[in-house]
C-alpha cells in the first residue's frame, strides 16, 4: 500500500455539464408522467376536485331543490344525469356530495398522518412509552370504524365533525405504528449516528434528519387513509349514521335509491360510479408515489 | 499535555447474562499532530471504544475509568456539553461513506448543518466555507457538486465528504473509524493521503480504527494492538510492525497476506491464528489470549500479564515479554 500512493496518477476527473435548474425540474416532471399510476391518479383527482370546488358555478341546479313535477327525469340537456324521485339535479348532488368526500377524506388522512406522527414518536422515544402506547394503540384499533363512528353518532349527532373524529380515532393507530417502526429503524441508521456524532440535538436530529425521510412513506400512508375514510363516511351516510341526510352525499343517495334503482338504476349507479372513480384515483396516486419515492436513492 | 487521555476505560453493555465487558480498561495517549492506530480484529473493541469517546453509545451502556480531553472528563460531562464536543473538537469519520450520509439531504448542507451549529454561522457564510471544505477535500467543480446527494457521489467522494464535514470545524482531535474500509484499493490511498495532509495542516491528533495493518503503515505514528478489549501491545509503528513481541501481534502480521518479491505470490498458505476471539461475557481471570497463544503457561491462565516495556515506546502486556534492563 506504501508505494501504491507513489506511484497513482493524479485523478483525471470527466465531469458531465451541469443540468440547468429549469431543465432539471423539467426532467423531473417528465418522470412524474411517466409514472403512470402516479399521473392518472393525479389527474382524476384533480378533475373531481374542480368540480367540486366550482360545484355551485358548474352545478346550474340547487341540489335540494325539490321540484315534484320533474320527478326521475331522464337525463338530458337541462338535467345532465337526470332527476331524482323528488326531482332534484342529480348531476348537481352528485357534484356538492364530492365536496363532503373529498373534504371528509382529506380531513381525516391530514388529522391521522399528524396524530399518528406525534404519537409514533412518543412511542418510539423510550422502552417504556413504547410499551404503554402501543397496548393503547392496540385496544383501539381493534374498534371497527364504523361501529365507533355510529356510537359516536348516537352520543353527539350526525355531523361532518363527528364523522372526522370517528374515522381519525381510527385510523391515527394505523399511521402512529408506521411511524413508531420507521423511526426505531431510522435511528439505527449510520447517518443518523453521524449527524450525533457531530454534535446533532434531538430537535434538530428530528427535524432535519428524520422526519424528511418519514414524509414519503407518510404520503402513500396518507391516500390510503383518504380512501379508506371516503368509503366510511359512504358507508355511514348509507346507514343514516354520518352527515345529516339535508347535506347531499354519495352515501346517502345511495342510500335513498335503494327501492327505486329497479325503475331508474342511474339513481344509484351514478353516485357509486362516482365514489368508486374517486377511491380509485387516490389508490392510484398512493400507488404512484410509493412507486415514485422507491425508485430514488435506492431505499 | 496529551491530546486526550483515555484512563482504564471500560466499556459494559448490561445483558441478561450479566454485564458483556467490551473494552476492559483500556488506557492510552494522543498528542497533538500524532497519529494513534489502534489496530485488533472484529470484535476486539476497537469500534466501541471510539464509540464510548464520543458517547454514542446510548442510555444504556455503563463506562468506567475517564476521558480526559482538553482539561475535562468527557464521560462525565452532561449531554448538552457533550454536543458541543462533537463535531467542533472532536471530528469523526465513519466506516461506510454509503449509509453515513443522509440521502435526502444534499452534501453542502449536510456539512453547513456542523458550522450553524457550533460555530453559528449564518447560511450564506455556512455554505461559502463548505464550498471551501469541499475544494479542501480534493472534490473537483465543488461550487456544482455542493448542491448534490449523496447518491449522485461515488464511494471515494462520500468519503470525501465525510472528511470535509468531520474537519469543518477545525477539530482538535479526528477519530476515523475504518476510514478506508469500504473502498477500492486505488481509492484508499488518495483518503489516506487526504486524511494525514488535513490532519497535519491542522496539526490535529488522529484515532485511527483499522486491522488493516497496510493502513497502519501508511497512517500510523504509533499503535495499539488491542485484543478482547484489552490492550496487548502498544509502540511505534516501526516497532510494532518491524519487532512485534506479542504473540498476538505476531500472529496478526503473519496473518496478512503479501505479495513476495520478484512478483510471484507466496507458496502455501496464509498462516492463521487458532482459535475464536473470546466471548464478551467469559470472564478471564488471566491473559485473554492465553487460550489462543502457543507460547501459553499455566500461570498465563491465572494471573493477568503485566505491562513489560521491552524497548524505548514500546510496550507488551505478555508474561514472557523480557523487561529491557
Amino acid at each position: 500500500m506504501n508505494d501504491m500512493s507513489t506511484t497513482l496518477e493524479p485523478m483525471v476527473v470527466i465531469a458531465a455539464p451541469p443540468p440547468q435548474r429549469a431543465m432539471r425540474i423539467r426532467f423531473a416532471f417528465r418522470g412524474l408522467l411517466r409514472n403512470r399510476p402516479l399521473a392518472a391518479g393525479a389527474a382524476i383527482l384533480t378533475a373531481i376536485l374542480l368540480l367540486a370546488i366550482f360545484a355551485p358555478l358548474i352545478a346550474g341546479h340547487d341540489p335540494r331543490a325539490v321540484s315534484v313535477g320533474d320527478r326521475l327525469l331522464p337525463w338530458g340537456a337541462d338535467h345532465l344525469l337526470g332527476t331524482d324521485m323528488l326531482g332534484r339535479d342529480i348531476f348537481a348532488r352528485i357534484l356538492y356530495g364530492a365536496r363532503v368526500s373529498l373534504l371528509i377524506g382529506g380531513c381525516c388522512a391530514l388529522l391521522s398522518c399528524l396524530f399518528g406522527t406525534v404519537i409514533g414518536m412518543i412511542s418510539a422515544s423510550s422502552r417504556l412509552s413504547d410499551a404503554i402506547v402501543m397496548r393503547v394503540l392496540d385496544g383501539v384499533m381493534s374498534m371497527p370504524a364504523v361501529l365507533l363512528a355510529i356510537a359516536l353518532m348516537a352520543i353527539a349527532g350526525g355531523s361532518a365533525t363527528n364523522v372526522i373524529v370517528a374515522v381519525t380515532i381510527v385510523e391515527t393507530p394505523r399511521c402512529a405504528r408506521l411511524i413508531r417502526g420507521l423511526m426505531l429503524s431510522l435511528r439505527e441508521r449510520p447517518y443518523v449516528e453521524a449527524a450525533i456524532a457531530a454534535g446533532s440535538g434531538q430537535i434538530r436530529l428530528l427535524t432535519r434528519h428524520l422526519l424528511p425521510s418519514l414524509m414519503a412513506p407518510l404520503a402513500v400512508q396518507a391516500t390510503f387513509i383518504w380512501a379508506a375514510s371516503m368509503l366510511i363516511e359512504a358507508a355511514l351516510s348509507f346507514i343514516g349514521a354520518g352527515v345529516p341526510p339535508s347535506t347531499p352525499t354519495w352515501g346517502n343517495m345511495i342510500a335513498e335509491a335503494r327501492s327505486l334503482w329497479q325503475v331508474k338504476p342511474a339513481l344509484i349507479f351514478v353516485p357509486a360510479a362516482a365514489l368508486s372513480l374517486t377511491i380509485l384515483g387516490v389508490n392510484l396516486l398512493g400507488e404512484g408515489l410509493r412507486q415514485a419515492f422507491d425508485v430514488k436513492a435506492g431505499r | 499535555m496529551a491530546l486526550i487521555e483515555v484512563d482504564a476505560l471500560s466499556t459494559l453493555f448490561p445483558s441478561g447474562e450479566g454485564d458483556l465487558r467490551a473494552v476492559d480498561g483500556l488506557s492510552f495517549a494522543v498528542q497533538p499532530g500524532e497519529t494513534v492506530a489502534i489496530v485488533g480484529e472484529s470484535g476486539s473493541g476497537k469500534s466501541v471504544t471510539v464509540m464510548s469517546i464520543m458517547r454514542l453509545l446510548g442510555a444504556a451502556t455503563r463506562h468506567e475509568g475517564a476521558v480526559r480531553f482538553e482539561g475535562r472528563d468527557l464521560l462525565a460531562l452532561s449531554e448538552a456539553e457533550m454536543r458541543k464536543v462533537r463535531g467542533n473538537r472532536i471530528g469523526m469519520i465513519f466506516q461506510e461513506p454509503m449509509t453515513a450520509l443522509n440521502p435526502v439531504q444534499t452534501i453542502g448542507s449536510q456539512i453547513a448543518e456542523s458550522l450553524r451549529l457550533h460555530r453559528g454561522l449564518s447560511r450564506r457564510d455556512s455554505r461559502a466555507r463548505a464550498l471551501e471544505m469541499l475544494s479542501l477535500v480534493g472534490i473537483p467543480a465543488p461550487e456544482r457538486r455542493i448542491d448534490e446527494y449523496p447518491h449522485q457521489l461515488s464511494g471515494g467522494m462520500r468519503q470525501r465528504v465525510m472528511i470535509a464535514m468531520a474537519l469543518a470545524c477545525d477539530p482538535a482531535l479526528l477519530i476515523a473509524d475504518e476510514p478506508t474500509t469500504a473502498l477500492d484499493v486505488t481509492v484508499q490511498a488518495q483518503i489516506l493521503d487526504l486524511i494525514r495532509e488535513q490532519a497535519r495542516k491542522l496539526g490535529a491528533g488522529v484515532i485511527l480504527i483499522t486491522h488493516d495493518l497496510g493502513v497502519v503503515a501508511e497512517l500510523a505514528d504509533r499503535v495499539i494492538v488491542v485484543y478482547a478489549g484489552r490492550k496487548v501491545e502498544e509502540g511505534t509503528a516501526a516497532e510494532i510492525l518491524d519487532r512485534p513481541r506479542h504473540p498476538y501481534t505476531r500472529g496478526l502480521l503473519e496473518a496478512t497476506p503479501r505479495l513476495r518479491g520478484g512478483g510471484g505470490h507466496r507458496a502455501g498458505r496464509m498462516t492463521e491464528i487458532p482459535g475464536n476471539v473470546p466471548g464478551l461475557a467469559e470472564i478471564l481471570a488471566g491473559c485473554a489470549f492465553e487460550p489462543r497463544c502457543a507460547h501459553a503457561q499455566p500461570c498465563c491462565r491465572i494471573e493477568r500479564p503485566p505491562e513489560v516495556p521491552v524497548a524505548q515506546d514500546h510496550l507488551v502486556v505478555c508474561r514472557r515479554a523480557e523487561p529491557v534492563s
